[in-house]
């Protein structure tokens, strides 16, 4: 009967201690392979000023990462120069120590809770983190030093190592040749793989959640809830529940002021807060289209007042539009791939990340569209009507690059160590740390 | 000649503060060196022994003073009168055997080969202070518990390594090596990664 072999000593091992790490800008997820889905907490942590009230309640940290530190919110007076979001953009700035001490304190937790799981046959777990497909060199270097640190003092890191994001979306949905476009809260990767990331062909933009949240927050301000525009959760609540991806922008804001009652929409986000669109339902493409085309003229007022300001990337000596549509990402990306495999780059596009995850009410379906039929549109037009062109969108957009890395800790061969050309094995303990 | 060698060999060792040793059995001269004894033979070779003929003679020199006098000395030396050394065997030949070679010229003695410790005669044993024998009997009780540990360990090793099939060569994580499918989640299950990764060396 197959898979009734028994497996390896080492492959057992593994089963129970391979563990992925996805540093996120927003959430950072984290866990074993064998709980089957990670944990997840907030990239974020607060830094405690000493104080004889927290010590009085029991309190005698420095500092609180991840969820914890909003229960602290009420007890610390000045949050604002305290709470600190590590990333941004998908990067941890090199020299901003209470970023990385951030990150260093959610790692550490992580293990901690992870260790109370284990067997006595542990020796530590094997590590696969997952960063942005752009993260700079001393962000793979500042990782290592961490859990080499971590490992030092609890004994929990066998071997570590890290990959790109896009690569641990291509794993976890079963695809060794694709285009992985991955669009988190600060940016959205293009991201041919062939076995490897083509890492030349990668294509970056600074975009993401963060633009539909800041046209969100805008379309809340029209609406006259300045004070909700401002409130962070509010914000994700609001765009998720009204945020539509139009099919052809133009044609749905006209359709959509034509008849204002098909795509008006009242949403409740608390007992005391009901948002009513009225007649300023054609809003809703704008919250949906900014991470597929913010170059579209109608975001122009936006852009002017500071709303949209979204930074350009370098990658070598080209620069990148921010602004660049993303099917033009997309072929910009493919076109420097070997000609041999475009063909079959273009018909396994996948999309992974929260962006993408829009939903298409009943009765709109002739103006909205979900992402991937979006894609295809676009890149239909861009490169005309018969080339095939497939999309799809990953299977767990929240989890599909933890389940990436849990698939490499368990199968990247023991003695492949870390090769820098290629950029990937295993950094080891007693061999590299 | 033979006297005139052994004179010459005698006043170099008692200038070097040796005791000469009365009666000596199997050489021809014998000096005590602090705890140390010390064998000569003496070969007298003719001007016209000179060549192979001489090199032939001092090698059978070498071979039977080894024989006669291996166990009884703990360095043993050839004396020769100043032949040259192209008369002679070679010096290797002299360090393998552990003999030294002594020259006896118009200057005195030179040692052109130094002799090798032979560890033939057991050395006479210093009285050891009772402290040091305790402790030293402490130390092999020790040594004795640790090699019956040592062999403990090797017995069951070898009783680990007779139970359980030989490990096979570390094959790739994926197809030989499996879970039963349903304990796999979900995205591990067939995925290519598995074989595709496992291909992959430093």
């Amino acid at each position: 009967m197959p898979g009734q072999q028994l497996a390896s000593e080492e492959y057992r091992y593994r089963l129970k201690y391979a563990y992925g790490e996805d540093y996120g800008t927003r959430f950072f997820k984290y866990g074993t392979l064998r709980r089957g889905k990670p944990r997840v907490k907030s990239n974020v942590g607060l830094f405690i000023e000493e104080s004889y009230l927290l010590k009085f309640f029991g309190v005698d940290k420095r500092i609180v990462v991840g969820d914890e530190a909003i229960r602290y919110f009420a007890s610390v007076d000045t949050v604002g120069k305290n709470l600190v979001y590590p990333m941004s953009d998908g990067e941890v700035r090199r020299g901003d120590e209470r970023a990385w001490k951030i990150e260093e304190e959610l790692t550490r937790e992580g293990f901690e809770e992870f260790r109370k799981e284990v067997e006595s046959d542990f020796d530590g777990f094997y590590v696969t983190a997952a960063l942005s497909a752009i993260a700079p060199d001393y962000m793979y270097e500042r990782l290592l030093e961490i859990h080499a640190k971590i490992d030092r003092e609890l004994g929990v890191v066998k071997a570590f190592t890290v990959i790109p994001q896009p690569l641990a979306v291509a794993i976890a949905e079963k695809e060794l040749s694709c285009i992985v476009v991955e669009s988190g809260h600060g940016n959205t990767q293009v991201t041919p793989i062939h076995s490897y990331p083509i890492r030349e062909a990668v294509v970056a933009l600074y975009r993401g959640g963060a633009e539909a949240d800041a046209i969100a927050a805008e379309v809340l301000k029209d609406l006259g809830h300045s004070d909700l525009a401002s409130d962070e959760l509010a914000v994700r609540r609001f765009k998720e529940e009204v945020g539509l991806i139009p099919l052809e922008l133009d044609e749905a804001v006209r359709k959509a002021k034509e008849n204002p009652e098909r795509v008006r929409a009242r949403v409740k986000l608390s007992a005391l807060d009901v948002i009513d669109m009225e007649d300023k339902g054609w809003y809703r493409f704008l919250i949906g289209e900014v991470v597929f085309n913010p170059a579209h003229e109608i975001f122009e007022s936006y852009r002017k007042r500071g709303v949209l300001s979204i930074r350009d990337a370098r990658q070598g000596d080209e620069v990148i539009e921010g602004t660049l549509p993303l099917e033009e990402a997309v072929v910009k990306a493919v076109l420097k791939t070997p000609f041999s495999i475009r063909n079959t780059l273009l018909s396994k596009i996948i999309l992974s990340g929260g962006n993408f995850n829009w939903k298409v009410p009943k009765g709109l379906e002739d103006l909205a569209v979900d992402a991937p039929t979006k894609m295809r549109h676009c890149l239909s037009k861009r490169l005309g009507g018969d080339v095939n062109v497939s999309v799809r969108l990953t299977q767990d957009p929240q989890f599909s690059v933890w389940k990436g890395c849990v698939v490499w800790s368990l199968a990247l061969p023991d003695d492949y160590h870390w090769n820098e050309r290629r950029r990937e094995g295993w950094f080891k303990r007693g061999v590299h740390y | 000649m033979e006297e005139r060698l052994k004179r010459a060999v005698k006043d170099y060792f008692l200038s070097r503060g040796c005791e000469e040793v009365e009666s000596p059995s199997g050489v021809d001269a014998a000096f005590r060196e602090g705890e140390r004894l010390i064998g000569v033979k003496v070969v007298s070779l003719d001007v016209s022994a000179v060549g192979l003929v001489a090199a032939k003679r001092v090698r059978e020199a070498i071979l039977e003073l080894l024989k006669e006098a291996g166990g009884l000395y703990d360095k043993l030396y050839i004396a020769i009168p100043e032949v040259g050394y192209r008369s002679l065997p070679l010096p290797s030949e002299f360090r393998r055997s552990g003999v030294g070679l002594l020259e006896v010229g118009d200057k005195g003695v030179v040692e052109r080969v130094a002799a090798r410790p032979l560890g033939g005669r057991p050395l006479p044993q210093p009285r050891a202070r009772p402290e040091f024998e305790a402790r030293v009997k402490a130390l092999e009780e020790r040594v004795a518990e640790l090699e019956r540990r040592i062999n403990e360990l090797y017995r069951l090793l070898e009783e680990l390594r007779s139970s359980k099939p030989p490990e096979a060569p570390r094959a790739p994580p994926s197809a030989p090596i499996e879970l039963e499918a349903e304990e796999l989640p979900e995205f591990v299950r067939g995925n290519p990664w598995l074989v595709e990764l496992s291909k992959r060396r430093g």
